[in-house]
């Protein structure tokens, strides 16, 4: 009995850089997701290299999160904070000794320490990192449409669509210089047809919702164990919703177990304040610093009944968690070849920052998983990814496919209700005067014309970003998030005003391609009709 | 001229600002945005296999009440000879606006009108793009494609598409259903 697991980590961030603040709050969330997971995995990676432990897994890395991880304004920050933790912890190991959360903070010390050699040993472009391990045959790495736009909803103007995919598409090639054979689609957000721009992109293969296959114009021979051709024939491959729900179920998955570590139990609200404002922001508000000592310990919301974290304990339960995914899976295949004539594929698609910064053990369960599969071998489980399965099995059902998405009831009403659905009208019509404008100014030699074009094709690729939605819709940050929108619409207007009456503000045209610096290399042509 | 604080070089203008405190980045750019855009548009697209969502505008000045009519053109290939397979008229006053149809069939498609009534005839002003609701059940279509695709180093190219009748994965079972719990 045997299959394949293809295990994918969609690693993705809003771009938010803002040098013009010393201090910016949300800037935190990259620095986070660097700390707890990025640089984590690229350690992970390398002990199972060290150790000869076969691995194989996926990563899409969006263009947003990848222009960051080579930013060195945000990198610089980085090691800022890094070396401020490091003080931290110096204090707590001296202030903490002989008390129950000494054993976290030896974690923690190895931890910011080994983080501090990743940054170093990746000269601060976490890129590289990503791209060694891509090089080495262990990593597949793939792109994303640019800023992580939602498709289905710009199908109205495919021109849209035709940007987004193909600004990722590009830039993929200018970080990592090699083309992506496989898209992410943001939010697993497929609509017929997108598969059309995707071929025109030289894209092979995405991954979809179970349902992309699932509710297919003709009955899925395989379900979602084998890939799907598109008429375009690029193939999709959808999430398997067990294998996920194990891992992403946060009361039934293995992330609630009560030996694991809190996340909202954080010295940044527990210690006295004069000893923890000088690691808080500038604003001195308590937040998260990063440190947490206590365990889930029970179902109970009340954080002051929590008990000391022990990384012992949480290191049997990886172990005992990573055995019974394996087992689960090694059951799967069993049902799967009694009904199936070929090797079926599981697809495990998750967010890749659920992982060590939602889950603290989570990086140490990836691990666990690959060293178990590689000595038990009675699991049956070897890894693979899309792209050589395609190539092992040429083959697959070919159908029309179900617009779908990985969101709340998997189709689009996360990202279009009450809160947010006001951001369609101004996008649709900053797209329209793209369209127009890149079509009129196409064969311009216009150098300012050029630039200003191009600086109006980020700031509506910014806007379209499905963060904003996405955060208006949950309800925290709202405020960032409605601004963002606005301010990338606005910044657009004001860019097509310049244009229209020919008239240029260079230092507003200089000060938002300093705030907005993501796609250098952009064209605005990619909307020219 | 546009609200920003704005300096020559990078360091001196990341040095000029104190630090971000929740208002003050409100304050730094002004962020308002057109609800309307004088200009004629009418789009719809779906939010789920029962749910359109739509936005418009009618570039005119205009004092009557409009409507939406929303046509079911499923299966319909010459919507534009006056084929439909039913309507249904919406109130929606405004002419700049934005709306949720519910309770529509999933796998259908439509099409939108913005209009008005005149001695009870409905005159049309705009039309929206066609949209296709998502599927939401697995297809009882059993006959399938199978596609063999060769990919080689330096080119892709495809070989044949068979049709197999009646060979669908039936026995497809829920998830829960085919784990057996932990060790």
């Amino acid at each position: 009995m045997s299959g394949y697991i293809n295990l994918v980590l969609h690693a993705h961030l809003p771009f938010v850089r803002h040098p013009e603040f010393e201090d910016f709050l949300e800037e935190d969330w990259f620095y986070e997701a660097c700390l707890e997971t990025y640089m984590p995995l690229l350690s992970m990676f390398e002990r199972l290299y060290n150790d000869n432990v076969p691995f194989k897994l996926t990563m899409s890395i969006t263009p947003t999160l990848a222009a960051m991880m080579k930013d060195g304004y945000l990198m610089g920050k980085l090691e800022r904070k890094i070396y401020k933790l490091k003080e931290l912890i110096g204090k707590e190991k001296k202030r903490k000794i002989n008390t129950p959360f000494y054993e976290s903070i030896l974690m923690y010390e190895k931890w910011i320490h080994t983080n501090q050699e990743v940054l170093e040993k990746y000269d601060f472009d976490l890129t590289k990192g990503f791209k060694r391990f891509y090089k080495s045959g262990q990593l597949e790495l793939i792109t994303c449409n640019a800023t992580h736009g939602f498709l289905p909803f710009m199908q109205a103007l495919p021109k849209l669509v035709e940007a987004q995919v193909k600004v990722g598409v590009d830039s993929f090639e200018q970080t990592f210089g090699f083309k992506p054979s496989g898209i992410w689609l943001a939010e697993c957000g497929y609509y017929r047809g997108v598969e059309e721009i995707l071929a025109k992109n030289n894209i092979e293969y995405f991954f979809g919702e179970t349902h992309a296959i699932m509710y297919a114009d003709e009955m899925p021979k395989y379900g979602v164990y084998a890939p799907m051709y598109t008429p375009s024939l690029v193939s999709c491959f959808a999430r398997d919703p067990e294998s996920s729900k194990q891992v992403w179920s946060a009361k039934e998955g293995y992330p609630g177990d009560f030996d694991y570590r809190e996340f909202y139990r954080d010295i940044g609200f527990d210690e006295n304040y004069d000893y923890i404002k000088p690691y808080l922001h500038l604003d001195g508000q308590r937040r998260f610093v990063g440190l947490k000592y206590y365990r889930i310990t029970s179902d109970s919301e009340d954080l002051g009944n929590k008990e000391p974290y022990n990384p012992a304990w949480a290191q049997n339960k990886i172990a005992s968690h990573a055995a019974n995914f394996l087992f689960n899976r090694q059951k799967q295949f069993e049902h799967l070849n009694s009904i199936m004539d070929r090797k079926p594929i599981i697809n495990a698609m998750f967010d890749c920052e659920l992982f060590g910064h939602w889950w603290w053990e989570g990086i140490s369960f990836l691990e666990e998983i690959f060293r178990q599969a590689h000595k038990i071998k009675d699991f049956g489980v070897e890894f693979i990814s899309a792209k050589d399965y395609l190539r092992k099995f040429p083959t697959n059902q070919m159908s029309n496919l179900c617009e779908s998405s990985w969101g709340y009831k998997g189709y689009g009403d996360v990202w279009c209700e009450g809160s947010n659905e006001w951001i369609y009208r101004p996008l649709f019509e900053a797209g329209i005067k793209m369209i127009e404008k890149a079509t009129l100014y196409k064969n311009t030699r216009d150098k300012k014309i050029k630039r200003l074009l191009n600086q109006m094709a980020r700031e509506l690729l910014l806007a379209q970003s499905s963060d904003w939605a996405f955060i208006m819709k949950t309800g925290t940050m709202v405020d960032y998030a409605i601004k963002r929108t606005k301010l990338h619409l606005k910044r657009f207007d004001t860019l097509l005003e310049f244009l229209e009456k020919q008239a240029v503000d260079k230092t507003f045209l200089e000060t938002v391609e300093f705030r907005d610096k993501i796609f250098p290399k952009i064209s605005f042509k990619v909307y020219a009709l | 001229m546009y609200g920003l604080n704005i300096q020559s070089s990078e360091q001196d203008y990341v040095e000029s600002i104190k630090y971000y405190s929740g208002t003050y980045w409100q304050q730094v750019e002004d962020t308002s945005i057109k609800e309307c855009f004088c200009t004629a548009r009418f789009v719809a697209f779906a939010v789920n296999p029962t749910d359109l969502f739509t936005f418009w505008e009618y570039d005119k000045k205009f004092d009557g009440k409009l409507y939406i009519r929303l046509f079911d053109v499923t299966n319909i290939d010459n919507f534009f000879d006056g084929k439909f397979n039913w309507y249904r008229d919406i109130f929606v006053g405004a002419y700049c606006g934005r709306y949720r149809i519910n309770g529509l069939a999933p796998s259908a498609n439509f099409v939108l009108q913005l209009g008005y009534f005149n001695e009870s005839k409905f005159v049309r002003l705009l039309q929206s793009n066609f949209v296709r609701m998502p599927n939401n059940a697995i297809s009882t279509n059993t006959t399938i494609k199978m596609a063999t695709k060769v990919f080689d180093k330096f080119e892709k190219k495809e070989v044949k598409i068979e049709e197999i009748i009646h060979f669908a994965f039936a026995d497809y079972k829920e998830p829960s259903q085919t784990s057996m719990g932990v060790i």
